[in-house]
């Protein structure tokens, strides 16, 4: 199977965004949003996990199968943090 | 379900005893997949047979034969199969981290004042500045991957070097960043202190910080101790000539670090800067 | 399964010209220590497992010696805690959890691929040593002076108040678990990367199906458990936290994150033992499996579904009303795949040409046993019926019947399955039918009463009783004696078949699936040739056996 790679402009774009992201990230982190104080670091740091996931650690260029695995430990993090945070959020309701 | 590989036509036909009955099998009955396809080979006894000529290297996959294993056919078999090994070992170490970030946000959830307040004593300078360093060595270690891929040799070194230099950075800016908290009384214990409004839950966040930094740094510390091996061995040897799946997997471990590492800044540094 | 040969009664291999094995292959303890070959690594968990079964088994007894009288005149209330806590901590991680996945899995997986060895042969010897690294830690925290908080290490009394060496266990049960990981992670990519041409996943054999799902279930549940122990340990060192209230903490949390691992552990123990069994039923049948998908696709969703029903543990505890409403009804659906696997099993029985030779009736007492370890599983998944039987010997009872009942009758089933492939020599078949038939008897009556018990609200985890217990007690302690020598029959008949049994042939069972394609034992690399699949597993015919018998009996 011929492996594919990104070319190398690709990685230099991906670290130049990764700086731009975690530059937003600090100036939003100063601004008052209210809610979204919590929620847009937390949207950035996705997104910047994800691009370093496509295109560092070539993602975008594997097979399904790593697909599968590299969601696969993200998945069942959400079903710990659901089902425990399910727990939590609910205890004072009566 | 695979896509297809290589195929049975390769240069390792030279040494299948009787390939043809296995090819004409495959075609009756099997289903071939893709990646699974094997060649009915005589076993001798020896565990691997290099008998390749060296200059075949013509075939798609760029891992020479003395590096196969007894138990793969080919070395696109093996390369699969350690690629998928350090997935599943990545993803292992995102449930390894998640309990800590189950308690941590559990305890967001409940005591969000003291939170924030214990968050707004972190020092965001270094915090920053080593997520840039981070991101950076990221990238370079993604050019190093490349080159080992190119068989470049003496750049994968160099590449590397300057990789785990980063990552001697990042510790480096992490250990001040640890005595001076540790000077401000921000290590959770008997000498803890803050001035905060709910101090036993901001120290529970110190306590998280300390812990999911420190396991963090721990995963740095084994990545820059291994990214420094490999170097001096793409200096110095030849292992990764025509071999780069190890690169490649280091590569895979350290982008993970840096991860990691990105969903860990805004949970210690974010929490509370407006306020 | 058809191979390049058809089945015959003794399939002439060339391996009959080659007497190498992978047993004679060299003989040095070197070669045994050293070795990378997934066979003989098989062997030194197998003799490390039993070594550990024995020691949880002797805790076992001292606790039923213990409970034959209402007072506590055996041993002290200290010394009945740690009993308890080594019974459960070594049966729990240093025998169930091992046990099928690493003896019979690490032997058979590669072989019914059609593999050489498995993906990381080196991995595989370093999980070894990590298990008996984790070993060395429990034992000497067992010989220093014990555990006594069970096997569950609930904070804030393991992180604070508890006696004994917490940490040397946390440790020893933290280094086991990276060898469990690593085993997990060997068998998936084993399972994705090597198996032999025409190996499609619908010809896979079911013990790999739930191989494989058991796997999954390693991979991503211990690392969790690696951290709540490191937690705890770091809690009960240096008195800072996350679980003790003292500290402004949730006790809770530890029960979440400890049981997210645990309730699926329960599942790594007993998918293997359902692979094992679907694999005797259709040969002892000698019938194709029904419902071949649904019995591999129920081990994916048993698999899947036990990370959602941790809560159901926790039913007593503070824990929300609504969430133990959701682990409630998320609790009762992993019975549907489990009732899928017993009814297709009992399918495959019907009109089957039913051969008892031993491992079928394991399998047979395993269906049983473990229909009732799961019915009463049912009771306590009702969060109302739970608060009464919770923390009584119904618990108790309930997962030995799943666990003992279960998962040590198919290991055994199993065992003797493969032992001729393992040893290529048979086990005495009237003594093994005897012993099988001493467990089974044995079993019942130990657990049986225990439910009673439960019931009537006998609780656990204690060494002194009420005296009208005291009945049902005695049944249950004269059913441990019978099931101990139970267990050491096969130990003992096992050791001498090894070196004077019948010589058993390639296959001895008439069984498909590739390992029985091979020379028993098998040589080094398991197959003369790497073999081609065209089949699916269980190409067997119950017609044919049913004549074939009259024939010969005729």
């Amino acid at each position: 199977m011929k492996r594919t790679f990104p070319i190398a402009g690709t990685y230099v774009i991906n670290g130049i965004a990764l700086l731009c992201l975690l530059a937003l990230t600090i100036f939003a982190a100063y601004v008052k949003l209210g809610p979204f104080n919590t929620v847009i670091p937390l949207l950035i740091a996705l997104a910047k996990g994800a691009l370093i996931a496509l295109f560092f650690m070539h993602l975008r260029y594997s097979k399904p199968l790593m697909w599968v695995f590299a969601s696969a430990g993200v998945f069942w993090l959400g079903i710990l943090l659901v089902l425990a945070l399910g727990d939590y959020l609910t205890r004072g309701w009566r | 379900m695979l896509a297809p590989t290589a195929t049975l036509g390769s240069a390792r036909d030279s040494r299948v005893g009787d390939g043809a009955l296995a090819v004409a099998n495959l075609s009756a009955g099997a289903k071939p997949l893709g990646s699974f396809q094997r060649v009915a080979e005589t076993r001798t006894g020896v565990a691997c047979a290099p008998t390749d000529p060296p200059n075949d290297m013509s075939s798609a996959t760029t891992t020479a034969p003395s590096h196969l294993e007894h138990q793969f056919d080919d070395a696109q078999q093996q390369r699969d199969a350690a690629t998928t090994g350090m997935w599943l070992f990545l993803a292992t170490e995102v449930l390894f981290f998640g309990g800590m970030f189950l308690g941590y946000t559990a305890y967001r959830i409940y005591y969000p004042r003291a939170f924030a307040e214990a968050s707004r004593h972190t020092l965001i300078a270094f915090g920053g500045t080593n997520t840039a360093v981070l991101v950076i060595s990221s990238t370079v270690m993604a050019f190093a991957v490349r080159a080992a891929r190119e068989n470049r040799q003496r750049i994968v070194a160099t590449l590397l070097w300057i990789t785990a230099s980063l990552g001697m950075v990042f510790l480096v800016i992490k250990g001040c960043e640890y005595a001076k908290e540790i000077s401000e009384h921000l290590l959770p214990g008997r000498s803890f202190h803050i001035e905060a409004s709910d101090p036993r839950h901001a120290e529970m966040f110190f306590y998280l910080y300390w812990l999911m930094t420190g396991i963090h740094a721990l995963h740095v510390t084994i990545g820059v101790v291994l990214i420094t091996i490999f170097a001096f061995r793409a200096w110095i040897t030849d292992a990764f000539r025509n071999h780069d799946t190890p690169v490649d997997l280091l590569g895979l471990y350290w982008h993970f670090v840096d991860i990691v590492w990105v969903f860990l800044f805004p949970l210690i540094y974010l929490v509370n800067r407006h306020g | 399964m058809i191979t390049q040969a058809p089945p015959q009664p003794e399939p002439p291999l060339t391996s009959h010209q080659s007497p190498l094995t992978y047993l004679n292959v060299r003989h040095t303890i070197r070669s045994w220590l050293l070795t990378t070959d997934h066979k003989r690594i098989a062997l030194l968990y197998m003799v490390s497992i039993t070594l550990f079964f024995f020691i949880g088994g002797a805790a076992a007894t001292l606790m039923r010696l213990e409970l034959l009288t209402p007072q506590g005149d055996l041993v002290t209330s200290e010394t009945y805690n740690k009993l308890f806590t080594i019974h459960g901590v070594v049966m729990v991680w240093f025998f169930l959890i091992p046990s099928i996945p690493t003896v019979l899995g690490n032997f058979l997986l590669p072989m019914m691929l059609g593999a050489r060895d498995v993906a990381f042969p080196k991995l595989n010897l370093a999980s070894w040593y990590l298990f008996m690294a984790g070993g060395a830690f429990a034992v000497f925290s067992i010989i220093t002076g014990g555990v006594d908080t069970g096997w569950t290490f609930y904070t804030p009394y393991s992180s604070t108040y508890a006696n004994g060496h917490v940490i040397a266990m946390a440790a020893g049960i933290f280094i086991a678990g990276f060898g469990s990981i690593a085993t997990g992670l060997n068998f998936i990519v084993t399972t994705h990367k090597m198996r032999a041409p025409g190996m499609t996943w619908s010809r896979l054999p079911l013990f790999v199906w739930s191989l494989y799902t058991t796997s999954i279930i390693l991979v991503l549940a211990t690392p969790v458990l690696a951290m709540v122990l490191t937690l705890m340990a770091l809690e009960r060192a240096f008195g800072v936290g996350i679980f003790n209230p003292a500290l402004g903490g949730d006790p809770l949390l530890f029960q979440h994150l400890f049981w997210f691992y645990s309730h699926p552990a329960v599942y790594i123990m007993i998918l293997p033992g359902m692979g094992v069994v679907s694999e005797l039923i259709p040969c002892f049948a000698r019938k194709k499996i029904f419902g071949y998908h649904f019995v591999a696709y129920a081990s994916v969703a048993i698999g899947v579904l036990g990370f959602l029903v941790w809560g159901h543990h926790m039913f007593v505890s503070s824990q929300s009303i609504y969430a133990g409403m959701i682990f409630s009804v998320l609790s009762f659906m992993v019975a549907i795949p489990s009732a899928i696997k017993v009814f297709n099993w009992t399918a495959t029985l019907y009109k089957g040409s039913i051969w008892f030779a031993t491992p079928m009736l394991y399998a047979l007492g395993f269906i049983g046993l473990f229909t009732i370890g799961g019915l009463t599983g049912l009771f306590l998944a009702s969060l109302a019926v739970d608060v009464h039987v919770h923390d009584t010997y119904f618990v108790i009872a309930h997962f030995h019947y799943i666990m003992v009942g279960g998962m040590v009758m198919a290991y055994l089933g199993g065992l003797h399955f493969w032992w001729p492939k393992i040893s290529g020599r048979m086990y005495p078949e009237g003594l093994a039918k005897f012993s099988a038939f001493t467990i089974f008897a044995g079993f019942n009556l130990t657990f049986f009463p225990q439910f009673i018990l439960g019931y009537l609200g006998m609780p656990r985890r204690y060494r002194v009783y009420a005296p009208e217990f005291q009945v049902l007690n005695v049944m249950s302690s004269a059913g441990a004696s019978i099931l101990a020598v139970g267990y050491l029959l096969p130990l003992a008949y096992l050791l001498w078949s090894w070196k004077y049994g019948k010589v058993a042939g390639p296959n001895p069972w008439r069984a498909t699936g590739l390992e029985w394609t091979t020379a028993s034992p098998p040589p080094k690399d398991n197959f003369q040739t790497t073999p081609i699949v065209t089949e699916g597993p269980y190409d067997y015919d119950a017609q044919a056996a049913e004549e074939e018998w009259e024939h010969a009996h005729a």
